[in-house]
């Protein structure tokens, strides 16, 4: 489980929009974290998560995935390659967290092509899935 | 499956998929320019066809395939 300054090794991503507070660890194909919604966050609203913070969220959770799995491949000390979010599409939000909720997201890979990642991410509170979508992140290389 | 159960499968699923008429979907033509395929969505042609035949491609094959009549044989020889 990575927590903390140690989340930045493996995301771009600074305070305050550091989406993700623990990366729970990953497989070759599955990677899954997690973010406790306060009030200080910067895409709340009323007391709410907005579309735009999960679905960063959502996007910092693939990035992070891809840093563990190349750390995995290349060793710990391997530098972090650049990653971009290519496309996200059939996203679907049932439901915005209130503050104090805490969310988490499995992404899973479906397909790699060159470098290319097609990943499923699902989001959860507790046993309640909140959000889908497809995300395509691009690695250079 | 037979050779002619594969071609009707893809070009349903392929037609929907990347939204295209399914009599654009001929033997000899360029996969990429039919579909107008990018670097980006060639993972999409990738996941779609693992997806419906249950096989495991991987991006640098699938780049090599380059009209539907040799997508159809590609999907033939992964599934022998």
């Amino acid at each position: 489980m990575i927590q903390g300054e140690a989340i930045k090794e493996l995301i771009p991503q600074r305070e305050p929009v550091m989406m993700i507070d623990t990366f729970y660890g990953a497989t070759a194909t599955e990677g899954k974290s997690g973010l406790t919604v306060t009030s200080s966050n910067v895409f709340c609203e009323n007391g709410k998560l907005r579309e735009m913070g999960i679905i960063e969220h959502i996007a910092q959770t693939s990035a992070a995935f891809n840093g563990v799995k190349n750390k995995q491949a290349n060793g710990e000390d391997s530098a972090p390659k650049l990653g971009y979010i290519g496309e996200i599409k059939k996203c679907q939000i049932t439901r915005l967290p209130k503050v104090g909720e805490r969310m988490e997201t499995q992404v899973v890979v479906t397909a790699e092509a060159l470098n290319v990642t097609l990943m499923e991410a699902t989001t959860n509170i507790g046993a309640e899935t909140i959000a889908t979508c497809q995300i395509k992140l691009f690695e250079e290389e | 499956m037979s050779k002619e159960e594969i071609i009707e499968r893809v070009v349903a699923l392929l037609s929907e998929e990347f939204e295209v008429e399914a009599d654009v979907i001929t033997p000899e033509a360029n996969i990429k320019k039919t579909l107008e395929l990018d670097s980006l969505s060639l993972v999409d042609l990738v996941a779609a066809i693992d997806g419906e035949f249950g096989i495991k491609t991987n991006g640098q094959e699938m780049n090599q395939v380059q009209t539907f009549a040799e997508l159809y044989d590609f999907i033939e020889k992964k599934q022998a």
